[in-house]
């Protein structure tokens, strides 16, 4: 799966610990999410997605072997 | 809807750590025969016949028990930053774990006989403890050094 959660930080310019404190996880939750090592559940998924404004599928994108 | 980890809060890890080294050490004299004070109290246990009243040796008892204790702080008890990421290298740390612990149970099954087999059996009650313990705590020390 990938994401363009690093680009919608960058968007909003925030810090990684600002994201995490947002959603509720650790900084090293959102790092290992940005760098594709850990894939999120649906709850923090969505609450990514509501923070950033934009639907979970624009952020989170399914990939071919998924 | 928030589900239960049935973890300690993160302050038992400290206390776990803190009381681990005098229980290990009393143990491992336990585990190579090194002579320690002998203290006999009176005790109730399962053993012959069913309830068994007569004996412990205080040190073995306290030892076992405190070494118990103390790992089971150590490895129940929630981390400062214990989020969903977290429960997951906690649930892979668990599968770690459980595999050494069966090939190492395995081995000293197949390998070790006699009285041998006691001392073995001893040191394996502790193992999946220690083992997890590690495994655990190096996955989250490499996953914040890399997050540095």
């Amino acid at each position: 799966m990938k994401n363009t959660v690093k680009v919608e930080r960058a968007i909003k310019d925030i810090t990684q610990q600002d994201l995490a404190t947002a959603v509720g996880v650790s900084r090293q939750t959102i790092n290992s999410i940005e760098a594709g090592g850990y894939v999120p559940s649906a709850v923090l998924a969505l609450k990514i997605a509501r923070y950033f404004g934009k639907p979970a599928d624009a952020i989170f994108i399914l990939e071919e072997d998924d | 809807m928030k589900t239960r980890d049935y973890l300690l809060p993160y302050h038992y890890k400290k206390i776990g750590m803190l009381i681990l080294l005098p229980f290990a050490l009393l143990c491992l004299c336990l585990l190579f025969d090194i002579k320690l004070p002998s203290v006999v109290i009176p005790w109730i246990a399962i053993g012959d016949g069913f309830f068994y009243s007569g004996s412990a040796d205080l040190f073995t008892e306290l030892g076992m028990m405190g070494l118990l204790v103390s790992l089971s702080f150590i490895a129940l008890s929630r981390e400062k930053d214990e989020d969903e990421m977290t429960g997951q290298i906690r649930m892979q740390s668990f599968v770690w774990s459980l595999w050494f612990t069966t090939f190492v149970l395995a081995f000293g099954i197949l390998f070790i006989m006699g009285l041998e087999f006691l001392r073995f059996s001893l040191a394996a009650l502790y193992l999946f403890y220690f083992v997890y313990i590690i495994k655990f705590n190096m996955t989250m020390k490499s996953i914040r050094r890399s997050v540095k």
